[in-house]
C-alpha cells in the first residue's frame, strides 16, 4: 500500500508548479492553464481524503470542483476573446490598466 | 503493482505539468496538460474514485480542454511565449520561484506531521457516489447547475459582435 | 438721611453722563450746563452733610453703613454699599467741591471745542467712578471703581484723539496704572484667601478690620498683600516707578489735569492708604516701605521739576513729589496728616493748574520761556500784573502755599508731613527738607521767568497776536475761590471730622512755630529767592550758561532714563518673546506639525502607489507571500 502521505506530496508538488506557471507566463491563456493544474492538484487532494476518511463525500465535492472549473474556464475565455479582439494580443503586460 | 503505477503517473504528472509551465508554444503546453491529466485520472483510479477518474477524462480533459485549444487557435499559430528568463524581470522570477518553494516546504512540514492511521478506503462507484449526490449534497447539485447555465450565459453575453 | 444723600451725591454724575451721553452730544451748552449743575447740587447736598454728621460725631457715632447685597460665592457674599464716615466727607467735599469749580472753569476753557459735549459726559463719568472710590464699602467694589476711574482718566487724557501724542500718553497712563492694579488684585486675592479660610463672609472693611487681628497671618504674607495693594497706589498716585505716566498725561485738557491729576485721581491713592490703613497697620516693614517710597519720589519728582519748561509739566512733577510727601506721612503712620496736606494740596494745586491754564489760555503757549518772552516784549517786567491781575494774583498765592510759607494753608500741611519725618530715621527726613528746598527753587523759577521776566535784547514785538488778557468770569471765579481756599483753608475743621474715635482733647496741633517750622521756612526761603536772583536776568536756561550743569541737566532732561529702561526691558523683552513665540509657532507647531503631517501622508500615499503596478502577476505574488504568511501564523504550533 502506499501511504496516504504520498498522494498528499504529489499534490503539493502539483500545486507548486501550478502556482509556479501562474506567476510566470506571460500569455494569459497559459496563466488559465496553471489555474487548471492547481485546481487539478487540489482535487487529488480531495479523493486522497476521501480515501482517507471513507467518506465519499470527498468525490462529490471533486466533481464540484471539475464544474466550476468548468465553468470559470468558460467565462475566462470568453474575456480573453474579448481581450484579444480589442488588442489582438494576449500579452498579460499589456493590461495594467489599474496601473497606479 | 500498484506502486509502479503510482510512481510512473506521478511522475509524469510532475514532469508533463513542468513542462506545461516550460514550453513556448501554447498548444504544445495544452497537450502536455491533457497528459497530466490522464496521470492524475491514473492516479484517481488507485485511490478508488472509479466516477472521478472517468467524469475527468470525458468533462475535464475532453471538453474542457478542448475548448481551451479552440481559444488558442484564435491567437495564430504563430503565437509563442517568451523564453523564460525573458518574460519578467529575473528579481521577480527568482523571488516567486523562493515564494513557491517556501510555500512548498510550509506545505510539506504540515503534512510531515500528520499521520493519518488506516487508509478505509473508499466505495467510487457510480452508486454510491449517486446516492451521495442527491441526498447529502443536493443543495450544491442544483446551485451548479444554475452556475453552470449563468456561465453560458455570461459568455455569450460578453463575447458576441456588438453588430447584430 | 446721610446715608440717602450719599446714594443721591453718588448717582448724580453718572445721571449727568448718561443724559449728556444720549441726548445732549449735539447741545453743547446744554451740556455743559447740565454738567456744571449736577455737580453743583452734589456738592451742595455734601455741604448738607457737615453739621448732620458733627452732630453724629458728638453722640459718638462715627460711621455709617448701608449695604445691598450683591453676589453669592459659596460662604462669601459680595455687597454693593455707601460708607460713610469723617474720611468720606472730606473726601467728598473735595471731590465735589473742586469738580464743581473745574466744571465752572471748563465751560470758558473748551468753549469751541467740537468735543465739547463729549468732555462733559466723560469728565461727569469720572466724577462717578471717583465718587465711587470714596464711598464704596468693601475691597472688590473699591477695585470696580478704581479701574473706572483709570477708565475715565484714559478717555480724558486722549481727549483730543486726533493727537498721536495724546493716544500713546492715554494709553501710558493706562498700562502703567494697569500694573499697579494688577499688584492690587492679587493682594486683595491673597487677603481673601486668609478671609475665607479663617471663615469671614464678606470684603466689607468693617468685617475685615473685625477679622483681621484674629486672623494671625503671617508676617510674610501680610508684608505681600500690603505691598500688593501699595503697589495699586503706586500706579493710581504715580509714585516711583510708575510715575512715568504722569507728565505724558499733561496732553490732556488743562482743566483735566486740574481735576483729575492735582487733586481726585491721583489722591484716589493717598484715600485708599487711609481707608484700609489697618490693612498696613499690620506690618510694619511694608510701612517702611511706603514711607521710603514716599520719600524718594518726593525728591525725585521735584529734581526732575528742576529743568522742565512746559508749564504743565512743572505743575505734574510738582503733584508726584507733594504725592510723595503724603505716601510718606502715610508711611509714618500719620494718616492725618496725609489726609489734610491732600486737602490742602488739592486747593492749591488745581489753584495752579487753573491758573496754568488760564496762562495757557492767553499765551497760546506752554513754554515758560516763551511765555516770558512776550510779557517783556508787549510791557515790560510787571506787565503781565496789570494786563491779567486775577490770574497773577492767584497764581502767586497758589505758589506761596505750594511753598509752605505761613499762615498759608500749605505751611500747617507740610509741617505735620515734617514733624512726622523728623520723628523717624534721619536720611528720611533729610529727603524731605531737601525736597522743601527744591520745591521752592523750581516754584522760584516758573514764577521768576513768567511773571518777572528778564529783558531780552533781540525780543520781537508779535503785534498779530491777541493782547493778553483774562478768561472771562468763568474763568476768574475759580481760580478767586481756590485761592481763598488756599490762604484760609488750615482753618477748616478737617482733623475733628476725620477723627474716627472721641477724643477728649485735640493732640498738639502743630500750630506754633518751633525750631521745625524755622528751619523748614529757611529752606523754602533759600530756595525761591536763589531761584529768583538766579533767574531774573536770565534769558537762557541755567544749563547752557554754567558749563558744570550741563551732565546733570542731561540725566534730569531724560528723567533719569525711566522711559528708555521701561522701554529697553519691557517693551524690548515683550517683543523678543513675541518673536520666539512667532517663529516657534510658525516651524514647530505650523511648518513640522501640521505641514509635515500632510506632507508625510502623501510621501507615504506616494510610496504605496508603486504597489499598484496593474499586472497581474505581480499581484499574484503579492498573495503567495501573504498566504504563505498566514499559513506559517496558523500551522506555527504544528511544525
Amino acid at each position: 500500500m502506499i501511504p496516504l502521505t504520498h498522494y498528499l506530496i504529489v499534490s503539493g508538488i502539483l500545486f507548486s508548479i501550478g502556482l509556479l506557471g501562474l506567476l510566470l507566463r506571460r500569455n494569459l491563456l497559459l496563466v488559465l492553464l496553471s489555474i487548471e493544474i492547481m485546481l487539478n492538484a487540489a482535487n487529488l487532494n480531495f479523493i486522497a481524503g476521501s480515501a482517507l476518511h471513507g467518506d465519499t463525500g470527498g468525490q462529490v465535492t471533486a466533481f464540484f470542483v471539475m464544474v466550476v472549473a468548468a465553468a470559470e474556464v468558460t467565462i475566462g475565455l470568453a474575456i480573453a476573446v474579448l481581450l484579444f479582439r480589442k488588442q489582438s494580443s494576449v500579452d498579460t503586460r499589456e493590461i495594467s490598466f489599474l496601473k497606479g | 503493482m500498484e506502486a509502479v503505477l503510482f510512481y510512473c503517473s506521478s511522475a509524469l504528472a510532475i514532469v508533463s505539468s513542468l513542462l506545461v509551465i516550460f514550453l513556448p508554444k501554447p498548444t504544445r503546453a495544452l497537450l502536455s496538460l491533457i497528459i497530466t491529466m490522464t496521470a492524475l485520472t491514473v492516479l484517481y483510479l488507485l485511490l478508488g474514485a472509479h466516477f472521478v477518474a472517468i467524469a475527468q477524462i470525458i468533462v475535464y480533459a475532453g471538453a474542457v480542454l478542448v475548448l481551451f485549444l479552440f481559444v488558442i487557435m484564435l491567437q495564430g499559430t504563430a503565437a509563442s511565449d517568451l523564453p523564460l528568463w525573458k518574460r519578467f524581470s529575473p528579481v521577480f522570477i527568482t523571488s516567486s520561484i523562493l515564494a513557491v518553494l517556501l510555500f512548498l516546504s510550509f506545505y510539506g512540514r504540515v503534512i510531515g506531521t500528520f499521520e493519518p492511521g488506516a487508509v478505509k478506503g473508499a466505495a467510487g462507484d457510480v452508486k454510491s457516489i449517486g446516492l451521495t449526490l442527491f441526498s447529502d449534497f443536493l443543495l450544491p447539485f442544483e446551485l451548479t447547475s444554475i452556475l453552470l447555465l449563468l456561465s453560458v450565459f455570461a459568455a455569450v453575453a460578453l463575447a458576441k459582435k456588438e453588430d447584430i | 438721611m446721610i446715608l440717602t444723600s450719599a446714594w443721591i451725591i453718588l448717582g448724580l454724575p453718572l445721571l449727568t453722563a448718561v443724559l449728556i451721553s444720549l441726548f445732549l452730544l449735539r447741545s453743547p451748552k446744554a451740556a455743559g450746563i447740565l454738567g456744571t449743575a449736577g455737580m453743583l447740587a452734589a456738592f451742595a447736598l455734601t455741604c448738607s452733610l457737615i453739621p448732620q454728621y458733627t452732630a453724629l460725631q458728638q453722640q459718638g457715632q462715627f460711621v455709617l453703613e448701608s449695604s445691598l447685597p450683591w453676589l453669592q460665592a459659596g460662604t462669601l457674599s459680595l455687597d454693593f454699599g455707601v460708607y460713610f464716615n469723617g474720611l468720606s466727607l472730606v473726601m467728598l467735599l473735595v471731590v465735589t467741591g473742586i469738580g464743581t469749580l473745574v466744571f465752572l472753569f471748563s465751560t470758558a476753557y473748551m468753549a469751541g471745542d467740537p468735543g465739547y459735549s463729549r468732555y462733559f459726559a466723560c469728565l461727569s463719568f469720572f466724577t462717578f467712578s471717583m465718587l465711587g472710590i470714596v464711598l464704596a464699602n468693601n475691597l472688590i467694589q473699591i477695585f470696580i471703581f478704581w479701574e473706572l476711574v483709570g477708565l475715565s482718566s484714559y478717555l480724558l487724557i486722549g481727549f483730543w484723539f486726533e493727537k498721536k501724542e495724546a493716544c500713546t500718553a492715554a494709553k501710558k497712563a493706562f498700562m502703567t496704572t494697569r500694573v499697579g492694579d494688577a499688584g492690587m488684585i492679587l493682594g486683595i486675592l491673597g487677603l481673601t484667601g486668609f478671609l475665607a479660610a479663617g471663615n469671614t463672609g464678606s470684603l466689607n472693611f468693617t468685617a475685615v478690620a473685625a477679622a483681621l487681628p484674629s486672623l494671625a497671618i503671617p508676617e510674610f504674607w501680610m508684608t505681600l498683600i500690603a505691598l500688593g495693594i501699595f503697589l495699586g497706589v503706586v500706579g493710581k498716585s504715580a509714585q516711583v516707578p510708575l510715575h512715568v505716566w504722569l507728565p505724558d498725561a499733561m496732553e490732556g485738557p488743562t482743566p483735566v489735569s486740574a481735576l483729575i491729576h492735582a487733586a481726585t485721581m491721583v489722591a484716589a491713592g493717598i484715600f485708599l492708604l487711609a481707608r484700609v490703613f489697618f490693612i498696613f497697620e499690620a506690618s510694619p516693614s511694608a510701612l517702611q516701605v511706603i514711607a521710603w517710597t514716599g520719600g524718594i519720589t518726593a525728591f525725585l519728582a521735584a529734581s526732575l521739576a528742576l529743568v522742565q519748561t512746559d508749564i504743565k509739566k512743572i505743575l505734574a512733577y510738582s503733584t508726584v513729589s507733594q504725592l510723595g510727601y503724603m505716601v510718606m506721612a502715610l508711611g509714618l503712620s500719620n494718616a492725618e496728616a496725609g489726609i489734610f496736606h491732600l486737602t490742602m494740596h488739592a486747593f492749591f494745586k488745581a489753584l495752579l493748574f487753573l491758573g496754568a491754564g488760564s496762562l495757557i489760555h492767553a499765551f497760546h503757549s506752554q513754554n515758560i520761556w516763551d511765555m516770558g518772552a512776550r510779557v517783556q516784549a508787549e510791557g515790560g517786567r510787571f506787565y503781565l500784573f496789570k494786563a491779567m491781575p486775577f490770574t497773577s494774583f492767584t497764581f502767586l498765592i497758589g505758589t506761596l502755599a505750594l511753598m509752605g510759607i505761613p499762615p498759608l494753608s500749605g505751611f500747617y500741611s507740610k509741617e505735620a508731613i515734617l514733624a512726622a519725618a523728623s520723628h523717624s530715621e534721619a536720611p528720611l527726613f533729610a529727603l524731605a527738607m531737601i525736597t522743601v528746598f527744591l520745591t521752592a527753587f523750581y516754584n522760584g523759577r516758573l514764577f521768576t521767568l513768567v511773571f518777572l521776566p528778564a529783558k531780552r535784547s533781540s525780543a520781537a514785538h508779535d503785534a498779530h497776536a491777541h493782547p493778553l488778557h483774562e478768561g472771562g468770569p468763568a474763568m476768574v471765579l475759580p481760580l478767586v475761590i481756590l485761592a481763598v481756599l488756599s490762604v484760609f483753608g488750615a482753618s477748616l475743621p478737617v482733623k475733628e471730622w476725620l477723627a474716627a474715635a472721641p477724643q477728649a482733647a485735640h493732640g498738639a496741633a502743630h500750630h506754633g512755630f518751633d525750631s521745625l517750622a524755622i528751619l523748614s521756612l529757611a529752606a523754602a526761603a533759600a530756595g525761591f529767592l536763589l531761584a529768583a536772583g538766579l533767574y531774573f536776568k536770565r534769558t537762557q536756561s541755567l544749563r547752557q550758561s554754567v558749563k558744570v550743569l550741563a551732565a546733570p541737566g542731561k540725566v534730569l532732561d531724560r528723567k533719569y532714563f525711566f522711559d528708555e529702561v521701561y522701554d529697553r526691558v519691557i517693551s524690548g523683552g515683550q517683543d523678543k518673546a513675541a518673536r520666539y513665540a512667532d517663529v516657534l509657532e510658525r516651524y514647530a507647531f505650523v511648518e513640522w506639525t501640521v505641514n509635515g503631517l500632510g506632507r508625510i501622508t502623501r510621501s507615504l500615499g506616494d510610496q504605496l502607489r508603486r504597489l499598484q503596478t496593474g499586472i497581474v502577476q505581480f499581484y499574484g505574488f503579492v498573495i503567495v507571500v501573504g498566504v504563505t504568511a498566514i499559513l506559517y501564523i496558523f500551522m506555527a504550533g504544528r511544525m
